[in-house]
């Protein structure tokens, strides 16, 4: 799980940007590396983020 | 000779495989996984070479069964050279692989395709110099238009003859110390793969490798454990997430010094998700995305299906006017021209439309964005967006459908949407909606069976999730950017898929036919309905009704050609009430699946699930039918 995701561009020091999200709790697209990934609330809730 | 395709998913190496495959393209499993690859056959400079186009992969870690295959594939067979495929847009992205591939010890060559989307973007890369920095050929490339694949093709011939081994970049010292010693202490030539590549998947923990190296020489494990707890010991961080920060490390400044961003040429494509993935706007588009395209298929395959099966038809009589016999080789040979018929005639008018539509929103990059629009919703019946793919599919045909569940993770995904799907009116069973529903009751019952069909699948996907929880992560996926399909990529996808159909699913249609052929003409028919006694008399169906079902599992729409001539008339309304042909038709659409769904389900999940899911479909058509029943005693 935590390799798919590092991946997919979701290492510690990476710059993360949302870019929307679903309606209805659905998933989010979130922009890391350049590419846009979408990733479900569940998974998105165990990606931890410092605001910048 | 043997090349082997491997690049990140979405990187344009189908696109570039099916530029060079003919039409001799083979599609094989590898053992033990359902993962597929393909292989064709290519001629590089007068000689004829194998080439492997690989699934999709971020890297090698295994963690997938696609990766497994890649990485497996590597591994055992004998691979002359790789043609690595990677996107120009996402360079970092793509190089974590590259560098990865160039420590397995095999010649290789560097394709980086999409330029043209690249100098959109306005982004240029030297690929002269990255083939400097790298020490393996670059070659640009835009398969799409078929740009650069020769020069490729013939720089991997080169690399191949020359047996030129790329020289793997170094990490940082601590890993690289590490990675030496466990290099020294293996024996030169004890595993197929290079020695460095071993040692780095054994400090990133591959199960399988390090399986292996337990079986053949278990002293290694406890020097491999020793060198996990230096490292983590002095970064505090687990040797897999060191070597993949390296990997990004040397990436990027890869990158730096090739890529040079020049301005960028925004267009109405970059700005199409604000519109197509709005969350009012998105819903609408994607109502009338898939409107569209359910009336185009069963447009397409209407128009098709009557005059094929007319032809059909006459070619029957024509052949049993010929024979002029009577007895049992004449019903055979009807029976065969049947199942030749349903298959031509029934099945592939809608199949092939839709999965060419279907191929086309994939490739377009509309299918993701459907994922995305529906993953809450699919969510309530436990599944995730993903999972849409094949639900879509089960309107054409089950067997596609069942197939399309590869691309879920985890089993137990697999196992409920593929037993969702199978209760999923597919095209034949359609004709039984139409012909008995909505001839005889109108078009607004008919819709009304489709609405309670999705709800029914709705609560058994409630039922079997509170039995067996969501376990599944949820989505993961990349957004691809919208492109414009070729019209060659577009009917190789669909060509593969119908093949799958034609290989598999349509000769146990014909022998079915066959079968009931016989069974027909030693008229066995009153012992058949007997079997489906206790349900007609539970549903309140004429006994007679016995033997379309029981021939529906060959063939659905048989369940209704057959009812004319269990009930000796074609004027169903005649005979049956409308409580009877409502009860009958729910029946009908959920209950056992055909013989090539059967079979699918068998290959693709086991035996064991097999029976579970046909079970389940035959509880679901009774109490649904019984159901219906109840409402018409309530409310009509």
């Amino acid at each position: 799980m935590q390799r798919r995701l590092a991946q997919l561009g979701f290492l510690p020091g990476n710059k993360v940007r949302i870019i929307r999200a679903a309606p209805f709790h659905g998933p989010l697209i979130l922009e890391v590396e350049g590419r846009e990934i979408v990733l479900g609330r569940r998974v998105a809730s165990h990606i931890f983020v410092e605001y910048i | 000779m043997r090349f082997a395709l491997i690049g990140q998913p979405n990187c344009g190496k189908s696109t570039l495989f099916n530029q060079v495959a003919g039409y001799k393209a083979e599609t094989g499993n590898f053992a033990g996984t359902t993962v597929s690859f393909t292989e064709t056959k290519v001629r590089v400079l007068g000689e004829v070479i194998e080439l492997v186009d690989l699934p999709g992969t971020y890297s090698l870690l295994g963690t997938n069964p696609a990766e497994r295959v890649v990485l497996d594939y590597l591994i055992e067979k004998k691979v002359n050279a790789v043609i690595n495929v990677i996107d120009a847009t996402h360079l970092v992205q793509g190089l974590l692989l590259t560098l990865e591939l160039m420590e397995m010890g095999r010649p290789m060559v560097l394709a980086i395709n999409m330029m043209d989307e690249a100098s959109r973007q306005g982004l240029k890369i030297d690929g002269e110099k990255l083939s400097e920095l790298l020490g393996i050929p670059v070659l640009p490339m835009i398969a799409s238009r078929g740009q650069g694949v020769r020069e490729t093709f013939i720089q991997a011939w080169h690399a191949a003859k020359e047996k030129k081994v790329p020289q793997p970049k170094s990490y940082e010292e601590k890993i690289e110390s590490a990675v030496t010693d466990i290099k020294n202490k293996m024996k030169q030539g004890e595993f197929p793969i290079s020695r460095r590549a071993f040692a780095v998947k054994l400090l990133e923990g591959d199960p399988e490798i390090t399986k292996q190296v337990e079986s053949k020489n278990p002293g290694m494990l406890k020097i491999i454990q020793g060198h996990l707890d230096t490292l983590c010991h002095h970064s505090s961080r687990q040797a897999v997430w060191m070597v993949a920060t390296e990997r990004q490390k040397i990436a990027r400044e890869l990158s730096q010094k090739v890529s040079k961003q020049g301005e960028t040429q925004l267009s109405i494509r970059d700005r199409l998700d604000d519109y197509l993935l709005h969350p009012i706007f998105g819903y609408i588009f994607l109502f009338l995305v898939l409107g569209g395209f359910f009336a185009l298929v069963y447009g397409i395959g209407n128009w098709l299906e009557a005059p094929l099966l007319n032809f059909f038809d006459n070619l029957t009589n024509l052949i049993l006017n010929r024979l002029n016999a009577e007895g049992l080789l004449p019903e055979l040979i009807a029976g065969m021209i049947q199942g030749v018929a349903g298959g031509l005639a029934i099945v592939l008018p809608y199949l092939a439309p839709f999965l060419l539509g279907l191929g086309f929103l994939e490739d377009i990059g509309y299918l993701t964005r459907i994922a995305f629009l529906t993953d809450a919703l699919m969510h309530r019946i436990g599944l995730h967006g993903k999972a849409i793919v094949p639900f879509i599919l089960g309107y054409g045909c089950s067997v596609p459908a069942i197939m399309s569940t590869r691309i879920m993770e985890n089993k137990r995904d697999r196992f409920l949407s593929s037993a969702l799907v199978t209760m999923i009116p597919c095209a034949a069973r359609l004709s039984v909606i139409f012909g008995l529903v909505s001839f005889y009751l109108g078009p607004w019952a008919a819709l009304g069976i489709y609405f309670f069909n999705i709800f029914v699948i709705a609560i058994i996907g409630r039922i079997i999730t509170h039995f067996i929880p969501e376990d599944s992560p949820g989505l993961i996926l990349e957004m691809p950017v919208y492109r414009l399909p070729t019209l060659r990529t577009v009917t190789a996808k669909a060509w593969f898929r119908i093949r799958e159909f034609i290989l598999e699913a349509w000769p146990l249609l014909i022998i079915g036919s066959i079968i009931l052929a016989g069974l027909n003409y030693y008229s066995i028919t009153p012992y058949l309905d007997k079997i489906f006694q206790p349900i007609t008399w539970a549903l309140d169906l004429p006994s007679e009704v016995g033997t379309p079902l029981i021939f529906g599992i060959f063939r659905k729409e048989l369940s209704l050609i057959m009812l004319a001539q269990a009930l000796g008339t074609t004027n169903f309304g005649a005979v049956l009430t409308s409580e009877q042909m409502i009860s009958y038709t729910v029946f009908v659409v959920f209950y056992i699946p055909c013989i090539a769904t059967i079979v699918t389900i068998k290959n693709e999940l086991g035996t064991k699930n097999m029976w579970l899911i046909t079970w389940l479909t035959l509880l679901v058509a009774i109490t649904t039918a019984l159901f219906s029943r109840l409402i018409f005693f309530f409310f009509v």
